[in-house]
């Protein structure tokens, strides 16, 4: 390495002891030099003697720096204080290469009140929850389906409140985490086209991401170093996120290209329950209260945080009181593997911010249909949260006619809006597959038990100051989503992101409430509510503790309320 | 008695000294040490040119420049106030380093404005430097600026 490799700290970030401590010695050695130089303020003090000692505590801290970032205990000791590029220069030697950041992407639906053609130049800017995204390419909407011809021809279709709607597909403007917007955000185009009505998130958007941490990389090369193999917590979450998908395509100039994709890289955290944990109900199928062991149950958090899923069903008309019908449909297990709770139900011309029809009986059950290898899931309970998970739904449809209509034997077309966590299928066939399976276990990949969680606080901020609310919100929501399975959630966490956030701008906080919402595998709820720490509840009969437990929220649900306060002599 | 490196061209006469532009190397001056009072009123003239926060990692120097060159300097009495305010902040600083041992000749012992002169784009101070010994020792400062 040469010393112009070296990353060499700002005067500001110098140690002040240190620095008092390189003056001391430099001053002792000029004085001995020449005993009747005055040392204590003036031309030599000042341009020769201060200036001195900075660069040499400059150099000196750089050369720590370089030495500390070489050592792998010394970074993962206080990973956040080396120097991002000399972590990557460290952990180059194992061939890691820090991930940058990517750009989230996504499908926003557009409303105009009219059946004209529209057409959405590429590169049309909406701001969705301050994050700014374009179209990806030109989008025509048409107005009868002969005319989508195209791939960028998109059909304008009738709402339910008698407008129409088409959908743009769009890309963040700047690599970041904050791009992966919610279902239903408000989009604000830049441009509106004619007769625009509204425009909205009309997916959850995915793909974006922060460049990462020093603390992520650090340990994804602990993961890395772990062997690749079903043993310990890091060697199975190595396994994990190493798993490379190879993809080659032929162009049309013969020549091949090649993709590699790694889909569980992002796995944001995961908790093993095996052998022994009091959680683990599986491997007591036994007729003696005793744990046999050879099971374990993955819970897994994919994502951040849940995402939403509009799945398309066929209801049928169960029952009917005057214009009222009850339906029925059926979640079959691959609709929405592994779901969290149905949000409402909407009619197929419905656009996302219609409230629905709620869900009135919720039945899960178990679907362990198929050829090949099964884990052993002996009760409907256990299959919660997996990729096993079946259900079967009823709600009363307030809006369709159902006077005319037979019972058992009139069907409709419902849409049904869930809460998911992703990839709960894959990873269980990821860990089916018999290459991969261990020969004497049973894995069970579950998603995290939620518990839904809303924040309200009230931010004392200096009068004059400007909040950016939504800034606010998305930090709060970051700031739970990033916990692992930690079994609690403080408040203090909370005001540390505020604090941080706002700054000498915000005074104080007030009035901090969390609230929770867990949902326990077996469709009860707990409601949790604290000023100070939101606590899971010690339930392993019910698979509910710390170690399956996960907090999710989103930007909507931290209610901020900014009071402008005078400060005493400002 | 200790000695500093001059870096200001000085004028000398009785019981009075006249700061020049500063010179660390030229053919005529560079090189020339100073002691005793001369050596105090540069620290002090030092001190007072210096910006606040301009030296990393110390709180050496003084706002007097530093409010100069805001833009808020529109009178003779904006500059006397800001200049008074800086001269008790260094005065201060300077007694803050001394140690017993020092020369009466070499404490200070309090400093007044004298004379504040605004001209175009210029400005004369006088200072008066009065020492422990019960000496006194005017200095004068040449400042050029431009006046809003």
């Amino acid at each position: 390495m040469a010393l112009t490799e070296l990353i060499y700290p700002t005067f500001a970030q110098l140690d002040a002891d240190r620095l008092a401590a390189l003056k001391e010695l430099l001053l002792t050695v000029l004085q001995t030099y020449q005993p009747d130089i005055d040392l204590r303020r003036g031309t030599i003090h000042d341009l020769v003697l201060h200036p001195r000692a900075l660069l040499t505590a400059q150099n000196e801290q750089a050369v720590l720096d370089a030495l500390n970032s070489g050592s792998l205990s010394e970074l993962i000791a206080d990973p956040a204080s080396a120097a991002p590029a000399a972590v990557d220069r460290t952990l180059g030697n194992y061939r890691l290469q820090r991930r940058a950041a990517t750009l989230a992407t996504g499908v926003v639906a557009i409303v105009v009140d009219r059946l004209t053609p529209v057409i959405v130049a590429s590169g049309s800017v909406f701001t969705i929850s301050g994050v700014e995204f374009v179209t990806d390419r030109v989008y025509a909407a048409r107005t009868d389906e002969s005319s989508v011809v195209a791939a960028n021809d998109r059909l304008l279709t009738l709402t339910s409140s008698n407008d129409y709607l088409f959908t743009v597909t769009v890309v963040a403007r700047v690599a970041a985490a904050a791009g992966n917007v919610r279902r239903g955000a408000t989009a604000t185009p830049a441009n509106e086209p004619l007769g625009f009505v509204r425009a909205y998130a009309d997916t959850d958007f995915s793909g974006g991401a922060d460049a990462e941490t020093n603390a992520e990389l650090l340990a994804r090369q602990q993961a890395g170093l772990a062997v690749r193999a079903w043993s310990n917590r890091p060697a199975i979450e190595a396994v994990m996120r190493d798993y490379t998908i190879t993809t080659t395509t032929d162009n049309t100039d013969g020549t091949t290209t090649t993709t590699l994709t790694q889909p569980f890289a992002g796995l944001k955290a995961m908790s093993l329950v095996g052998m022994g944990d009091a959680e683990q109900l599986r491997d007591k199928h036994t007729l003696w209260p005793i744990a046999t062991g050879s099971r374990a149950d993955l819970y897994v958090r994919t994502e951040a945080t849940y995402q939403t899923l509009r799945v398309r069903k066929t209801a049928t008309l169960v029952t009917k009181v005057g214009a009222v019908g009850t339906w029925q449909l059926g979640l079959a297990r691959a609709d929405a593997p592994g779901y969290y709770e149905i949000t409402k139900i909407l009619l197929t011309t419905d656009d996302q911010e219609a409230s629905g029809f709620a869900v009135a009986v919720e039945t899960r059950s178990r679907d362990m249909s198929g050829s090949g290898w099964l884990p052993d899931v002996a009760a409907d309970v256990e299959s919660v949260y997996t990729r096993y998970q079946a259900a079967t739904v009823q709600f009363a449809d307030t809006t369709t006619n159902a006077t005319g209509l037979t019972v058992g034997v009139a069907q409709q077309d419902y849409d049904v809006v869930l809460r998911i966590m992703p990839l709960i299928a894959d990873l269980q066939d990821f860990w089916t597959d018999v290459n991969r399976r261990p020969p004497a276990g049973d894995i069970l990949i579950k998603a995290a038990v939620p518990c839904f969680v809303s924040v309200a606080v009230t931010l004392n901020v200096r009068r004059g100051t400007t909040v950016d609310t939504a800034a606010v919100q998305a930090a709060v929501a970051v700031a739970i989503n990033a916990l692992s399975f930690t079994g609690s959630l403080p408040a203090s966490l909370l005001n540390q992101t505020l604090h941080n956030l706002l700054g000498a701008a915000l005074l104080s906080t007030a009035g901090m409430t969390l609230n929770g919402r867990l949902l326990r595998p077996d469709g009860t709820t707990a409601s949790l509510t604290s000023a100070t720490v939101l606590t899971v509840p010690d339930e392993p009969d019910n698979m509910v503790t710390g170690k399956t437990v996960a907090f999710l929220t989103e930007d909507a649900a931290v209610g901020i309320t900014v009071v402008p306060v005078d400060m005493p002599g400002a | 008695m200790s000695v500093d490196v001059a870096i200001f061209r000085v004028e000398r006469r009785q019981n009075q000294l006249a700061f020049a532009p500063q010179v660390l190397a030229d053919a005529q001056d560079s090189g020339r040490t100073c002691t005793g009072q001369e050596k105090v009123a540069q620290r002090f003239v030092l001190q007072l040119y210096t910006r606040l926060g301009s030296l990393p990692q110390t709180t050496d120097g003084s706002d007097f420049v530093v409010r100069l060159t805001q833009g808020k300097v529109t009178t003779e009495t904006d500059v006397f106030v800001i200049l008074a305010s800086a001269v008790s902040d260094v005065g201060n600083k300077l007694k803050a380093v001394e140690t017993d041992t020092d020369p009466a000749a070499e404490k200070l012992a309090g400093v007044r404005i004298m004379q504040l002169t605004l001209a175009a784009g210029a400005a004369d101070l006088r200072l008066e430097l009065r020492f422990a010994d019960g000496t006194v020792l005017a200095v004068l400062i040449p400042l050029n600026f431009v006046l809003a």
